[in-house]
């Protein structure tokens, strides 16, 4: 009994190209919460997923913020890691040899301080085996513009991306910071530059207070928020950029189960980051997956993309019919 | 490591705030080192306020290796949820995690120094000791707190012929002071002169037992603790810093080392105490 419902559930399509990454099923994981996979591996096997995406990359090592480094908030946690990171070099050499025969595809998150930092990481890594594309974290300060987030502005997103674009030969997903004015604005000007998909939402600029203290609970002060704290806001964010680009949405925020990774899809996302909750259950990327291969076929859905966005047509035609 | 369902065998407050709870989790417990550690979730996994796992030491493994107790203290929300449990409920647990004290010749005499719930990972490590070559090795246990409450489990300890060591700050019970103050004193009037010193407790604590270990050379082992997001080692949130393991740079440069994975045991001279 059990045997024929696992060979049913296989039959479902959970396959997606994301740009040109071709991924087996929709759940990646979320960088800076699946450390370079080692970590991981003990608890979880890595081919589980559609992509792993390794914590953010910069081209020299980065040390990172002084401690306390995170906060629990309700339902979510505040961090200011400082993007510490073991720097390009020695994640070719010590890191990427594990993950490249992984069974899943590799993903490198990365960032930089000038538009050219990112531009010779983007180019490095295309010379680099094993790496199947790069999500671009523009939400790092550009120091050119006296530390202002590279995604804050449309402009400033554009310019970045279409260098990237030119540097790299690797596909590109760009992710984008929730701390803007408009996130369709954010997400149409970089698919104009070339990106060939988008990812988000990265954390929510956050703070918390000691008041016994009266002191930052952060050393850095300011942090980002994540969690399920977040959902609700990351769901409305892909929903809107869903509806703002044509190409593929990849949706991150407070993922804990295979209900919430179905929600980010009916929104419009191809695919998913589970972030946060790895730190709570290491191996909980399997159980979404296996929620969401259930779901689909407990309401005969053949394919994953027959439910991406499919909420979009029917709100139309709703709202039409009514007489409000 | 792996990550088990453990059941709730018993959880009895011993002293104000302080509880033994034991958890039977027979996957795991036989693995476990002393001073390692575990992540301890006391509510459901869909239950997202407070959000992260927790975690503990193992005060001693129970039965023919078939769970863990755990010393612990109710501090906050997710150590309150834990008082609250009963016989026959479940905890999520992942471990043992982390390296914890280092298992090799202890010379002639030990000195554990401990501040409140710190004590909580030296019962193992006594144990351990005992069971394995150096049975009679000369153990000298410095617990402090801030008053009789904190006198905790003592007795376990001079079961295993420890001798203790107790100060209070409000002098109820032992020497009148912090514990560094009454180790300092028999430091100084070479009372005692371990070949090595272990200690656990708040950082302030630590940092003073560190600075005596390295100005008079005892070997000296400290277990940190840090707030944890993961405590697996990915979301880099627990770090202290540490000296740079090339040497030519140790003292200008330091790094950010993780306490769940690199410790939360380390040896006194990779921490940059100045700093912390
Ligand atoms: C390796 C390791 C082993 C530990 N072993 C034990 C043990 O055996 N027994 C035991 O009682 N406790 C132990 N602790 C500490 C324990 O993890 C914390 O007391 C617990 O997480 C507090 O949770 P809470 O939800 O009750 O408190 P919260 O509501 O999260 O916090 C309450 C207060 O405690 C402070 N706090 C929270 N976590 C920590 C922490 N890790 N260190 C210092 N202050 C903190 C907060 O800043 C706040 O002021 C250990 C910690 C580590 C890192
Ligand atoms: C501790 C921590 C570290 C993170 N590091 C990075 C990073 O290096 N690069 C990046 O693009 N996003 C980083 N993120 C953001 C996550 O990838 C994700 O976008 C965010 O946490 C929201 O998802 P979640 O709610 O599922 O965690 C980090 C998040 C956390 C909690
Ligand atoms: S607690 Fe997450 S890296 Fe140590």
């Amino acid at each position: 009994m059990g045997k024929t419902i696992e060979t049913d559930v296989k039959m479902v399509d959970l396959s997606t190209n994301i740009g040109g990454v071709v991924i087996k099923n929709p759940v990646m994981t979320a960088s800076g919460t699946f450390g370079y996979g080692e970590e991981m591996s003990p608890y979880i096997d890595l081919s589980t997923f559609g992509a792993i995406i390794v914590k953010g990359i910069s081209l020299k090592p980065r040390k990172g913020n002084p401690a306390p480094r995170i906060v629990e908030t309700p339902s979510g946690l505040i961090n200011a890691i400082g993007l510490q990171n073991v720097g390009l070099d020695a994640f070719v050499d010590e890191k990427l040899p594990l993950l490249k025969d992984c069974g899943s595809p590799v993903i490198v998150n990365i960032f930089g301080e000038t538009i050219d930092e990112y531009c010779l990481l983007a180019e490095k890594l295309g010379h680099v085996d094993g790496i199947a594309g790069i999500e671009l974290n523009i939400s790092c300060p550009n120091v050119k513009k006296g530390g202002m987030e590279f995604g804050r502005q449309p402009e400033d997103a554009y310019r970045l991306v279409r260098a990237v674009k030119h540097s790299a030969k690797l596909p590109i997903i760009t992710k984008l910071s929730p701390n803007v004015g408009d996130i369709r604005e954010m997400a149409s000007s970089v698919e104009e530059a070339g990106s060939d998909a988008v990812s988000l939402i990265n954390t929510i600029t956050a703070m918390s207070i000691d008041i016994e203290k009266r002191r930052p609970r952060l050393f850095n002060v300011i942090g980002g928020l994540s969690g399920p704290a977040i959902r609700p806001i990351a769901v409305r964010m892909v929903w809107e950029a869903a509806g703002a680009v044509d190409i593929p949405v990849i949706g991150i925020g407070g993922i804990m189960t295979y209900e919430d990774a179905i929600e980010f899809i009916i929104a419009g996302a191809c695919a998913v980051q589970i972030g946060t909750a790895n730190f709570i259950d290491p191996t909980i990327g399997l159980k979404v997956l296996k929620g969401i291969k259930t779901y689909l076929k407990s309401h005969s859905i053949q394919r994953l993309s027959d439910i991406i966005g499919c909420i979009r047509g029917q709100i139309y035609t709703l709202h039409k019919n009514s007489n409000l | 490591m792996k990550q088990v369902i453990g059941k709730v065998l018993y959880n009895s407050e011993i002293s104000q705030s302080y509880f033994k709870m034991g958890i039977a989790c027979s996957d795991v417990a036989s693995s476990i080192l002393p001073g390692q550690f575990f992540m301890l979730r006391a509510w459901s996994d869909t239950e997202y306020d407070p959000l992260l796992n927790r975690p503990f030491g193992v005060y001693r493994v129970i039965g023919e290796e078939e769970g863990v107790e755990i010393l612990y203290r109710v501090v906050g929300r997710g150590t309150r949820i834990m008082s609250q449990l009963r016989h026959r409920d479940f905890v999520g647990l992942i471990g043992p995690l982390g390296k914890g004290f280092p298992i090799y010749e202890y010379g002639d005499s030990v000195a554990m120094i401990s501040g409140g719930v710190g004590i909580a990972p030296f019962y193992f490590f006594t144990q351990w000791i005992r069971n394995k070559k150096s049975y009679n090795l000369p153990i000298t246990l410095y617990h402090g707190g801030s008053g009789m409450d904190d006198m905790v489990c003592i007795e376990d300890f001079e079961a295993l012929g420890v001798e203790i060591k107790s100060s209070t700050e409000d002098g109820s019970v032992g020497f009148k002071g912090y514990v560094t103050d009454n180790l300092r004193k028999d430091l100084e009037k070479k009372n005692i002169m371990p070949s090595f010193m272990l200690a656990c407790g708040p950082k302030a604590m630590l940092k003073e037992v560190a600075l005596m270990a390295l100005k008079d050379d005892i070997p000296c082992f400290v277990s940190i603790d840090s707030v944890m997001g993961c405590g697996i080692g990915t979301c880099l949130g627990c770090v202290v810093k540490t000296r740079k393991k090339d040497k030519s740079k140790a003292d200008t440069e330091f790094e950010y080392t993780r306490v769940c994975m690199e410790g939360p045991v380390f040896d006194v001279k990779d921490i940059l105490w100045e700093k912390l």
